[in-house]
């Protein structure tokens, strides 16, 4: 339920008709939104809605070139982030901006250190996180070393931080789409803690679900404008979700598809690797997918699943066992290799691995055309006129909002990021696809319309394996779910058997059943 | 005043469609801003340091551009002295563009400049084409071998390129040394010198008495090839997302090892061909300081034209011009030609702050070993 700290009075803040434009994109639009004392105040829209460019307009870091900003009664205007910050306004990123070689003091004191003689006082620093940390109701060891936390408790070290500068007011854009359903839960706990201190949150997510269970009120916003306001008591699903997309028709449940056929396109066998990094290593992992059957692969993050990824499209090597597409042996193969077998891939970190961040649309949604290139030299012409003509029409028919192909993939909104990307493995016609968290950050609409594209891929006998945190993309997606612990499969069900509760249960390795042949 | 009429053209790959006169003056306005912000930097650099000296600046900076460009035989001049770094430029950024910081540039043009020497003096004389094309030809696989084994170390055992690449500067360097001081010294030469080249292996002056040669049409086509391969090709397209980034690149099916490689050999060798063109567009043979430093000015000059091929052709213009005219100012003043260094470092500063362009701090640290280097 939602949390009941709001007091009917003044809004602390209040945007009155704010407008921004980036070249030919008008990213608000007179946009009104208004925050009290003590609530919750979700923000939702689709991708490119706007979202993000409001906020940081608030934090500082745009300049509106329409509108006003009012802070109890009074205008104010922040030309950078440190003025807002001034005026008790703190953000939590998307991409966290901690230093992982720091302390965790360190960083939350960073750019406001506590100094005694001129130096760096630890004592202080150490001291000034007690406060913080008992309003949230957590603890942590101030000398502990930022980098070796996980990210939930690095997202809550920056929500901390906020704190520590005083913050009345904090923004959190998309906080959920690195976490777990548990850290959710936590997050959510925590936020609740400060709206009933007073202290007012504004939460961005493309999870209904989410934005029911904590905000007090919602805002929707579409195309860069508002749309309406809703008290989260007063309404339900469907109505955000027409005021979000201006259609009703959206399908939120199970994606209709056809049966998956006999045979076996993708087969696994005693899959071993090594530990790389902070996921799990392998540890005989053995499984088949049909033609056109949906795997979902579930679990917590970091018990193996993005190293089951890395080794199926060739960027990790194996240690033992085989992975077969269609009877051709992938092992010894690289990814370009792989990939012209008809593999393809959706990677998790898309700023990482999906797209060129400083490239164009154009470099990064027409990869795999130039992958065809087997010319040995390379010397022809890259982006030759049907490649842009493919590009400018993928474009379309996937909706990402962007000025063009020319357009660099930094200036595009997340989810339109995530399309470039979806876009170019689909349109591969891969025998068997790898979708990893595919749709992180992507609006329910422009989900619907992906797995719409991927129920299509599997009808003319793809097969994909579905590896999600999300629990209701598994539920919606899949035909089958296998659930990892440790590196292991530690259990198999078929989807319409099980229940996302029972699935959590084998996720945190409450349980566990005998799978495999 | 004709520093800033280069700049107008200062392309970069445009695909975005514009839509409005209006955006399209503010995203011109955008892409020169830059260059004409670092050059009025350098410009009020100049001033200070000729007021220092003593000197009017205004006339005493008009008096070193006419020297420079005052008529076609200065502008010959001019373009002669900077037909070798346009080569060495455009091989450096090739490199970067890739994500390998080849700092070896200059060692590479030794290795280049001995090849030609030595393919000069002691093959031929031949058919001038045939003899100066396999010159060129020697220089390139010599500079290419260089890099690509640089290169190789960096792909394979992650050998920090720009410790690499820098060390083989001088290991380069001291082995030519040896070479042109003892074994294959000219005899009739008292210093550090190679035997002269053939007049088959010498490109001819188009130009009496200003050193402009037909190396200029080579220089052109080897310019037009580089921005093709870099810009334009597929092959280009993988080794700038291989530098863009490795990960993307890789999840793709792009080799990162090979571009890392290949992009480090065809540097190599633009930059050994750069070394080529010292010998049979100038010199006529290797002598111990022949590079002139040419290797460095070429790396500073890829980084402010941030790896761009066009813009690096730009830079190189303004900075031969911006040479020529320091050359020029001493001669009419005690300002030393060193001037022409200090602008360009204080170009560069400028370029690096105002768009807080390198992130590394390594590249800044780079800055310094340039500057301990010279
Ligand atoms: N720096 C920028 N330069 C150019 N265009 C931009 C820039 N930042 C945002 N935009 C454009 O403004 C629009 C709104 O973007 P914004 O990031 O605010 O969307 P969002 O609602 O946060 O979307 P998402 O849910 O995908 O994160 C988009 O069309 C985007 O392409
Ligand atoms: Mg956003």
């Amino acid at each position: 339920m939602p949390s009941s700290g709001v007091q009917d009075t003044q809004p602390v803040l209040e945007l009155r008709g704010i407008t921004k434009i980036f070249g030919p994109v008008v990213a608000n639009k007179d946009v009104d939104f208004d925050l009290k004392a003590g609530e919750i105040h979700a923000l939702v829209g689709e991708n490119g809605a706007g979202k993000t460019t409001l906020m940081r307009i608030l934090y500082g870091m745009y300049q509106p070139d329409g509108g006003t900003i009012v802070m109890d009664g009074r205008p104010v205007g922040f030309k950078k982030p440190m003025d807002a910050i001034n005026h008790g306004i703190g953000m939590v990123h998307q991409h966290f901006m901690l230093v992982p070689g720091f302390t965790v003091a360190e960083n939350v004191t960073l750019g406001a250190e506590p100094r005694r003689n001129g130096f760096f006082d630890h004592a202080a620093a150490n001291d000034s996180l007690v406060e913080p940390m008992k309003r949230l109701g957590i603890s942590l060891d101030p000398e502990t070393v930022t980098g070796t936390l996980n990210v939930a408790t690095q997202q809550k070290l920056e929500i901390i931080k906020v704190l520590y500068r005083g913050a009345k007011i904090i923004i959190l854009d998309e906080p959920t789409a690195v976490l777990t359903p548990q850290e959710t839960e936590e997050l959510f706990v925590l936020l609740k803690t400060l709206a009933n201190d007073g202290s007012s949150v504004i939460f961005i997510s493309h999870k209904l679900r989410e934005v029911f269970a904590v905000a007090d009120r919602i805002t929707v916003l579409r195309n860069g404008q508002t749309i309406q306001t809703f008290n989260a008591a007063q309404t339900d699903a469907a109505s955000v979700v027409a005021a979000m997309t201006g259609r009703t028709d959206v399908n939120l449940g199970r994606v209709e598809r056809t049966e998956p056929t006999d045979g076996t396109v993708l087969e696994v066998k005693g899959l071993e690797t090594g530990k790389h990094g902070a996921d799990a290593a392998l540890k005989s992992i053995s499984f088949s997918v049909r033609p056109g059957e949906v795997l979902g692969i579930a679990g917590v993050e970091g018990n193996g699943q993005s190293t089951l990824a890395e080794t199926l499209i060739g960027i990790q090597p194996l240690d033992a066992g085989f992975i077969r597409l269609r009877d051709v042996e992938l092992g010894g193969l690289n990814v370009a290799e792989r990939r012209s077998k008809g593999l393809s891939y959706v990677a998790e970190d898309r700023h990482l691995e999906g797209i060129p961040l400083n490239g164009t649309v154009l470099e990064g949604i027409s990869a795999g055309l130039i992958r065809r290139d087997s010319s040995p030299v390379g010397l022809g012409l890259a982006f030759p006129r049907t490649v842009r003509h493919w590009s400018t029409h993928m474009i379309k028919k996937y909706s990402i909002k962007t000025s063009g192909p020319g357009a660099k993939c930094s200036t595009l909104s997340g989810g339109n990021q995530q399309k470039i990307v979806m876009a170019r493995e689909l349109e591969d016609k891969p025998d068997c696809i790898i979708l990893a968290q595919p749709t992180r950050g992507v609006d329910l609409g422009a989900i619907e319309f992906l797995y719409n594209q991927v129920a299509e891929a599997t009808a003319a006998g793809c097969a994909v394996v579905l590896i999600s945190a999300d629990m209701d993309e598994i539920l919606r997606l899949s035909d089958r779910v296998l659930v990892m612990y440790g590196g292991s499969i530690v259990a198999e069900q078929q989807t319409d058997a099980t229940s996302r509760e029972e699935l959590g249960m084998y996720m945190v390795g409450a349980q566990t059943m005998k799978v495999g042949k | 005043m004709s520093m800033n009429t280069p700049l107008k053209t200062v392309p970069q790959s445009k695909h975005s469609e514009v839509h409005s006169t209006a955006s399209f003056a503010r995203s011109l306005a955008k892409r020169i801003g830059p260059g004409v912000f670092t050059l009025a930097v350098g410009l009020v650099l100049a001033v200070t340091l000729i007021q220092a000296q003593g000197y009017q600046p205004l006339p005493t900076i008009l008096a070193g551009l006419d020297y420079a460009i005052g008529d076609a035989p200065s502008i010959a001049r001019t373009l002669a002295w900077g037909l070798p770094l346009f080569v060495a430029t455009m091989g450096v950024a090739l490199a970067y563009r890739s994500g390998m910081f080849n700092i070896g540039a200059e060692g590479q043009i030794y290795a280049g400049a001995m090849a030609a020497a030595l393919t000069g003096a002691y093959i031929g004389p031949m058919f001038t084409g045939l003899h100066l094309f396999l010159c060129l030809a020697v220089s390139a696989l010599t500079g290419g071998a260089v890099a690509a084994g640089l290169g190789w170390l960096r792909a394979v055992w992650n050998v920090d390129e720009v410790l690499s690449t820098l060390l083989s500067n001088y290991i380069i360097m001291l082995f030519c040394a040896y070479l042109a001081t003892a074994p294959l010294r000219d005899p009739a030469r008292q210093s550090g010198t190679t035997k002269a080249v053939h007049e088959t292996a010498m490109f001819s002056e188009l130009i009496p008495q200003t050193q402009l040669t037909s190396a200029l049409f080579v220089v052109i086509v080897l310019c037009a090839a580089t921005w093709w391969l870099s810009e334009r090709s597929v092959t280009g397209y993988r080794w700038r997302m291989t530098g863009e980034s490795s990960a993307f690149a890789a999840a793709v099916g792009i080799n990162v090892r090979r571009s890392r490689i290949g992009s480090m050999t065809v540097s190599g060798a633009l930059c050994g061909i750069a070394g080529a063109l010292l010998v049979t567009a100038s010199q006529g043979r290797f002598w111990t300081e022949i590079g002139t430093g040419i290797g460095w000015d070429a790396v500073l000059l890829a980084m402010i034209a941030r790896a761009r091929p066009l813009s690096a052709v730009v830079w190189v213009l303004v900075y031969s011009v911006m040479r020529s005219a320091a050359r020029g100012i001493e001669q009419v003043s005690t300002v030393p030609s060193e001037l022409s260094l200090i602008l360009i470092s204080g170009i560069i500063i400028a370029a690096t702050a105002r768009a807080g362009l390198f992130s590394r701090v390594a590249e800044l640290k780079k800055i310094l070993i340039r500057s301990e280097g010279k």
